[in-house]
């Protein structure tokens, strides 16, 4: 597959292509944490965050290729594994003291949450998803999930955010998240 | 209790579907209305659980794609077919070097037939012309900056060291000051990481420059009939600096990205250098 064909199939959210994508540069970007003082897991680890926020920001439509696909996710694998040699640093530094707080209550908003998401089914996990995160179109959606028109998508996207608004509420409520 | 409108309003800012104008009006009714604002943070925990697992989702598909995580066929293939090359590489520099001046007007070919398979790296197609002149060096040193930046490009070190090879060399210390440049950089290069994600661009049709380059916008561009796959960029990257080197056919080139104008290319010679940039390649 050419290059430009990734790219454009990828901004139309094909999966497959990302998974090509994924294949073609593995061993290029994984080189770089392995090089530098990385494991192979912690290198997939970054190329495949790294692909993650490529995906994210081409089906947005965010993203304008001025340069090589390569180019630019090499980057960002540069980025996160900078960050993450950062926050190894600190944590080593910080390693005896004991100031180091973990929100719990964030924490556990982030585990009812993501439990209530699972509660949906599987096309209004899709609808939101596509929505929120790939920030597709009504109409990409709509032809993604084979909808018959954007009326339907935009209903479906509706009624799924309300269903899991009251499931995530109910669950707040009993944890006294809500006042 | 937030009316509708707000909502939806809410929804297409936590979507970022809001424009930045109305994205200011929003923010600014925010702060006024703290019943808003206690929705909006419900919301935006909504989103972001969305987005995080969605984000998963893909990890989880990617980390079911069987990928090969050992040598790569291909660039391994193209270093033994290369290291092969270079030894004929090094006696055509000595050849070139003994039969003509710095011009690179009558280039000898370096012939690498094998060399003809290979690499996936260029996307590029040219006529296969296959000229490399093969002259003295003058390399610099570059800081890793976005290509065509001009501050700080390093001059020649003013230390002179005995060039390795054996060659005619017309101005000696100009030759021995880059061929210290060349030197310098195998300490750079043994603790930075490489890669390959320059963009190139080849212009095979200018008149003026047939073994040139320069870096523009970003881009390597470089000027001649550069047969296709047969080039490859190595970048050096490490503390903020960053050095590129060119790999075509036979040679190295150590690129600096400060030059102004189109440079001729001209080959590494530091024989340690080469041994290094080789073994990178072998990787």
């Amino acid at each position: 597959m050419e290059e430009k064909e990734i790219f454009e199939r990828i901004c139309k959210g094909d999966e497959k292509a990302l998974e090509t994508l994924y294949k073609k540069y593995y061993r290029m970007m994984t080189k770089l944490v392995i090089t530098n003082s990385g494991t192979e897991e912690e290198a997939r680890d970054v190329y495949q965050d790294a692909l993650v926020v490529f995906w994210q920001k081409a089906t947005s439509g965010k993203l304008v290729m001025t340069s090589k696909i390569s180019t630019y996710i090499y980057s960002i694998c540069q980025n996160l594994w900078r960050k993450e040699l950062d926050r190894k640093k600190r944590l080593s530094r910080e390693e005896k003291d004991v100031s180091v707080t973990i929100d719990t209550e964030s924490e556990e908003r982030n585990k009812i949450i993501a439990r209530c998401i699972d509660q949906l089914g599987e096309t209004c996990k899709k609808v939101l998803m596509y929505y929120y995160f790939e920030e597709m179109s009504m109409q990409d959606i709509a032809e993604k999930l084979g909808f018959a028109n954007t009326d339907t998508a935009k209903t479906k996207k509706y009624k799924c955010k309300k269903k899991l608004d009251e499931l995530v509420k109910a669950q707040y409520s009993e944890q006294d998240f809500l006042d | 209790m937030a009316v509708e409108k707000d909502l939806d309003l809410l929804d297409d800012y936590l979507s970022n579907r809001m424009g930045e104008q109305d994205k200011v009006a929003f923010e600014q009714k925010l702060e006024a209305d703290p019943e808003l604002k206690k929705e909006m943070q419900l919301q935006q925990q909504l989103v972001e659980g969305i987005r995080k697992q969605r984000a998963l989702e893909l990890k989880t598909m990617l980390n079911n794609v069987p990928v090969a995580s050992g040598t790569g066929g291909q660039t391994a293939l193209f270093t033994k077919v290369v290291s092969s090359v270079i030894v004929a590489g090094l006696v055509t520099t000595a050849l070139y070097w003994y039969f003509t001046d710095s011009e690179p007007a009558e280039p000898l070919v370096a012939t690498t037939e094998e060399v003809e398979e290979i690499s996936e790296q260029a996307n590029v197609s040219q006529e296969p012309t296959a000229e490399e002149p093969l002259t003295e060096p003058a390399e610099k040193a570059v800081e890793k900056k976005s290509a065509g930046s001009s501050d700080k490009s390093a001059t020649p070190a003013p230390e002179v060291t005995k060039p390795k090879l054996d060659v005619y060399t017309p101005e000696s210390a100009e030759e021995s000051s880059s061929l210290q440049k060349e030197h310098d950089q195998i300490a750079f290069i043994s603790k930075a990481f490489v890669t390959s994600s320059i963009e190139v661009d080849v212009d095979a049709g200018n008149k003026k420059y047939n073994f040139h380059y320069i870096f523009r916008g970003g881009k390597l561009v470089l000027y001649g009939s550069f047969e296709n796959n047969l080039y490859e960029i190595l970048e050096f990257i490490a503390e903020n600096k960053r050095t590129v080197f060119l790999y075509y056919k036979t040679n190295y080139y150590l690129l600096d990205e400060q030059v102004e104008t189109p440079t001729l290319l001209m080959p590494i010679r530091d024989a340690k250098l080469i041994k290094k940039l080789k073994e990178h390649r072998a990787d």
